[in-house]
This record gives structure tokens, C-alpha cells and sequence, in this order.
């Protein structure tokens, strides 16, 4: 397990400063504008409505239940999954590509160490990093739905909605690592991982802005959708399947991709 | 006894393009073998298919009697490799990268970090991104030796390394040698591995077109000959000469015989200059390439 260790070393520090800032911006959200948010309503509604709906919507705005918790939580959940597939595709692409930025192929895979075991060590400490990060938002989600939810509590709807954040992850986390194997050369991470994370951004918000349905199945931000695990009890199925599909899918890729390649000298 | 190391017929392309065909090596267990030949001759392809970096096309490839793709792990616990040029990760002092890489073998390597660091007074506690190229490779060369290989692969390993350094690199080469490891040492330059070398085999285009004792080469190689005299040499001829050029006073040749019948004809000569070499590795392959030319 040398290289799980070596791999959570070299990485957990940006994950840590991902989950503050992502948190950060839950609790900021919730605790800091949600009372307040509420309280205007009318002025709201009112500023709200010298856009077109459209616009609302492309901002995450379901105008419906935008007014209760579970409706202001959902509407944050675009910018905690802009962030989190930032955080999760910038994972991957780290962990999967480090040898291949580093020129340090050579050195990783002349170890007496099969190519899958490499594989499976890198992708361990990723996910480990994750839970660990989800297990931070998901705890800090409960508590502020104690907190500033009325009565009464649906705990396991809360949690089912605040766990959309980890699989929406899973799949960017398999995106990244895709790239970073299938990539001839990785030059940023920072910067491929912020590409790829606003490009679920603009998909989602295409989404929302032309309301067409075929649509969805392309959009990774909602696949998972948090609004509906919070007011419906749980995701819509053929969209979480197709998530979970695509990621799975994606990570096979990779891994037979990280087993098979031919490593080229420098 | 099962070769360090076997090939037969091994084959690799790359989509189209070549990287070497039907490669026959045998290299005896102890030895210390060269592989020399010009840039994109296929000495890395042959070494990375070795390695496990790159899949064969065809052909088979055996380490200890042990298939290279099957049987990877095992072998590579018992190789170390010293790649051309060596890059290691960002931000880690050489100790650290030389722990993390013997973490990968089931042995103690402390003591022999120290003495191999020692032997190539080796500052350990730098950061590798601070250190000179020569440094840097000092590191690759720890690295691959830490774990008392049975046998090091050597890929163009001297480049970076100053006159000196390289000698002390020669003699861990041959210490690791007298341990009984083999050593398998690619490279361009025909001087460095007729230095240390048993037996070395030829590679060109892909396929190997020599396979011969350095004794042997030796005695048979081409030297470089030229001379100015004080009035032009008309019509030089010599046994052994080949492809004589001849400008005003000056000539020059490739020759391979006796010394002793040279020396002789050039004392005849009213000579200003003479200048005997040894010939760059891409005029002996040139003579590789006449003999194959000939045999059509």
C-alpha cells in the first residue's frame, strides 16, 4: 500500500482546501442567507421577475420550492457541484497523470509492481479522499437542516439529497481520470480540472435554459438531482443509473487504458 | 542454465512504423553486455520491451527464463534500470524518493542507499529538482542499484555525467559485475562500451547486424586514417584501405588490418601530419551497411 500512502502525501492538502471552500459556501449559504433570503421573499420575487424564468433557471433556481429549505439547499447544490467536479476531476487528473507530468513513468512502472495494483492504489487513495471530504459536507448538511429546517425532520431524505455531491464526484473523479491516462500530455491540472468542472456548469445551465429532456442525459450535474431527493425521497432512476453507468464505464476506460498503454521513452 | 537475458525473433512495431524486428539476444548470466547503435536504432525499444513498458509485436522475450509480459513482477524485483535521462517527482529530497522506491522491494535497502550514496558522494537530504544534471542521475543511479539487483539495465547512462564521475560510474558498474549481477549497458558511443564490455551485438534499423567479442571487434575495427604529405600521394593503395579520399596533399581512409603493415607505408611517405583513430560509431555502421549491400 506504498503507493495509496504516497499518493494521499502528495494530495490531500488541496482536497482539505476544496472541502473548506466547499462547506464554507454550504454554511455561508445557509446559515448566512437563507433566514435573510427568506424574510425578503416578496423583494425576491419581485427582482426575480425582471428576468426571464429562464434566467433563474440557469442559475439553479427552481422557482417552485425555491422558498423553503430544501429548495435553497438544492439551488446551492449547482455551485457545491461546480466545485466538487472541480475538486473531483482535478483528483483524478492528479493522481492518474503524476508520472506521466512528472516524466516519471519509467521509475513507477519498472518497480516490481503489476500496472493494475498501481491502478487500484491510486484510485483507493482517491476515493478515500473524497469520502473523506463528502463525510465533512454531509455531516455539516445535516446539521444546519437541524438547524434551520422546520419541523418535521426528514433526516434520510436530508442525507440521500446532501450524498447527490459524492456521486456527481465519482463521476467527475472518473472523468479526470480518463483524461489524465488517455491524455498525451497533461499540462495543468488546476487548469483541465476548472475546464471540465465548468463545462458540467455550462451543460447544466443549457439544461436548465432550453428545458429539453434529452438533454439531462448528458448533463452530469443532474443526474443526481438533490431537489428531488429532498422533496421526492429519492433520484430520479434512469438519470442515477445513467450516472453511474457513465462512471463506471469511464473508469474501466481508464483502467485498461493505465494497464495497456505503451509507455513511450522521453 | 536459463540466459539473463533472451530474446528471440522479438518484434515490435509501433502502429506502422518500425522499432525493431526479429531481435536475437542471449546474455549470459555475470556478464556485461554493450548494445550500441546510432540514435533510433531500437536499443530503447528493445530495453522498454523488456521492461514491460512497451507490448512486443511478436516474438518472445525471456528474463532469468522468465516471459517479460507474464512473469513482470517477479523479474522486476530482481532487475534495476537506469534510464537516459531521469526526472522524479516534484518537491522530494533524494532520500525520500529513494525510500519510496525501495518501499517497492522486500528488503532492508537503508544500508545500501548510504554506501552507494557515499560511493558517489551523494548529498542526500537536497531536493532533486535543486540539483545538477549530474546529481540528478547520481540519484537514478542509487535508485537502481539500492536493491541488489541480479541484472541492471543501463540505457545511454553517461550522458550528464562529467569524465570523472563517469569512471567512478564505471567501477560501481563493475563492482555490482563482481557481485555477479549481469548488466545489460545500451549506448551510441563505441568507446565507453568496449571500456567495460564482454560482448556487445550491433543494432541498426531494428534489427542486430553484429553480435561480436569486444576482443574481436577490436582486432577487426576500422581505424581513421589521415595524413598530409609534402607533395600529393598519387594513386595511394593499400591492402585493408577502403574508401580513400584524396584532396591536394591530404588523404584519408578506413583501415582495417595489421598496424604494423600501415605504419610501414605511411613511414615511406614524406609526411607532414598523420592522424590515426578510432572511427565515429556511424562509419562503422556504414561499413555494416557496404557488407550488407555486397551479400544482395
Amino acid at each position: 500500500m506504498n503507493v495509496y500512502r504516497f499518493e494521499l502525501r502528495r494530495a490531500w492538502v488541496g482536497v482539505a482546501v476544496w472541502t473548506l471552500v466547499i462547506t464554507g459556501l454550504l454554511v455561508g449559504l445557509i446559515a448566512g442567507a437563507l433566514p435573510a433570503f427568506l424574510e425578503s421573499r416578496t423583494a425576491v420575487e419581485h427582482m426575480l421577475e425582471q428576468f426571464p424564468p429562464a434566467f433563474a433557471a440557469m442559475f439553479g433556481m427552481q422557482m417552485d420550492n425555491l422558498f423553503s429549505f430544501g429548495g435553497f439547499y438544492a439551488f446551492g447544490f449547482l455551485y457545491y457541484a461546480l466545485f466538487g467536479a472541480i475538486m473531483a476531476s482535478g483528483i483524478g487528473l492528479d493522481l492518474f497523470s503524476r508520472e506521466k507530468r512528472e516524466k516519471c513513468m519509467d521509475f513507477l512502472l519498472t518497480k516490481p509492481r503489476a500496472r493494475s495494483r498501481l491502478f487500484l492504489e491510486k484510485l483507493l487513495a482517491a476515493l478515500t479522499m473524497l469520502l473523506g471530504s463528502n463525510v465533512i459536507f454531509i455531516l455539516a448538511s445535516l446539521a444546519l437542516y437541524r438547524a434551520y429546517a422546520p419541523a418535521p425532520l426528514l433526516t434520510e431524505r436530508a442525507l440521500l439529497a446532501a450524498s447527490s455531491l459524492l456521486w456527481i464526484e465519482l463521476l467527475f473523479l472518473a472523468i479526470g481520470a480518463c483524461s489524465a491516462v488517455f491524455a498525451r500530455k497533461v499540462r495543468s491540472v488546476s487548469g483541465m480540472a476548472t475546464a471540465i468542472g465548468f463545462a458540467g456548469f455550462l451543460l447544466s445551465a443549457l439544461h436548465s435554459l432550453l428545458e429539453e429532456e434529452k438533454l439531462r442525459y448528458i448533463t452530469p450535474f443532474k443526474y443526481y438531482d438533490a431537489a428531488k431527493a429532498f422533496f421526492d425521497g429519492g433520484f430520479e432512476v434512469r438519470y442515477a443509473l445513467t450516472g453511474a453507468a457513465v462512471t463506471l464505464l469511464l473508469m474501466t476506460a481508464a483502467y485498461l487504458r493505465y494497464i495497456r498503454a505503451d509507455i513511450p521513452a522521453l | 542454465m536459463a540466459y539473463a537475458i533472451e530474446t528471440k525473433k522479438l518484434t515490435k512495431y509501433y502502429g506502422k512504423a518500425r522499432g525493431i524486428v526479429d531481435v536475437d539476444l542471449a546474455v549470459e548470466e555475470g556478464e556485461i553486455f554493450g548494445f550500441i547503435g546510432p540514435n533510433g536504432a531500437g536499443k530503447s525499444t528493445t530495453i522498454r520491451t523488456l521492461l514491460g513498458l512497451i507490448k512486443k509485436t511478436g516474438g518472445s522475450a525471456t528474463i532469468f527464463g522468465m516471459d517479460c509480459e507474464k512473469e513482470k513482477v517477479k523479474i522486476l524485483s530482481e532487475v534495476g534500470y537506469l534510464p537516459g535521462e531521469v526526472f522524479y517527482y516534484d518537491n522530494m529530497r533524494a532520500i525520500d524518493l529513494l525510500r519510496y522506491s525501495a518501499s517497492f522491494y522486500k528488503k532492508d535497502c537503508t544500508k545500501r542507499i548510504a554506501e552507494l550514496a557515499d560511493a558517489l558522494s551523494l548529498d542526500l537530504n537536497k531536493k532533486i529538482e535543486d540539483m545538477s544534471l549530474g546529481n540528478k542521475k547520481k540519484v537514478g543511479i542509487v535508485q537502481g542499484l539500492l536493491h541488489a539487483p541480479r541484472l541492471i539495465i543501463l540505457d545511454e547512462p553517461t550522458s550528464g555525467l562529467d569524465p570523472l564521475m563517469q569512471r567512478t560510474f564505471f567501477d560501481l558498474i563493475q563492482r555490482e559485475n563482481e557481485r555477479g549481477a549481469t548488466v545489460l549497458f545500451s549506448s551510441h558511443i563505441l568507446g565507453e562500451v568496449q571500456r567495460i564490455c564482454d560482448r556487445v551485438a550491433i543494432i541498426k534499423e531494428g534489427r542486430i547486424v553484429d553480435l561480436r567479442s569486444i576482443d574481436d571487434l577490436r582486432k577487426n575495427s576500422y581505424k581513421k586514417v589521415s595524413f598530409t604529405a609534402e607533395q600529393p600521394v598519387a594513386d595511394f593503395s593499400l591492402a585493408g584501405a577502403a574508401q580513400i579520399a584524396q584532396e591536394g596533399t591530404a588523404t584519408s581512409f578506413l583501415y582495417s588490418g595489421e598496424i604494423n603493415a600501415l605504419l610501414k607505408k605511411l613511414a615511406d611517405l614524406p609526411l607532414v601530419n598523420a592522424d590515426i583513430s578510432e572511427p565515429e560509431l556511424e562509419e562503422i555502421f556504414l561499413h555494416y551497411y557496404e557488407d550488407g549491400e555486397a551479400a544482395k
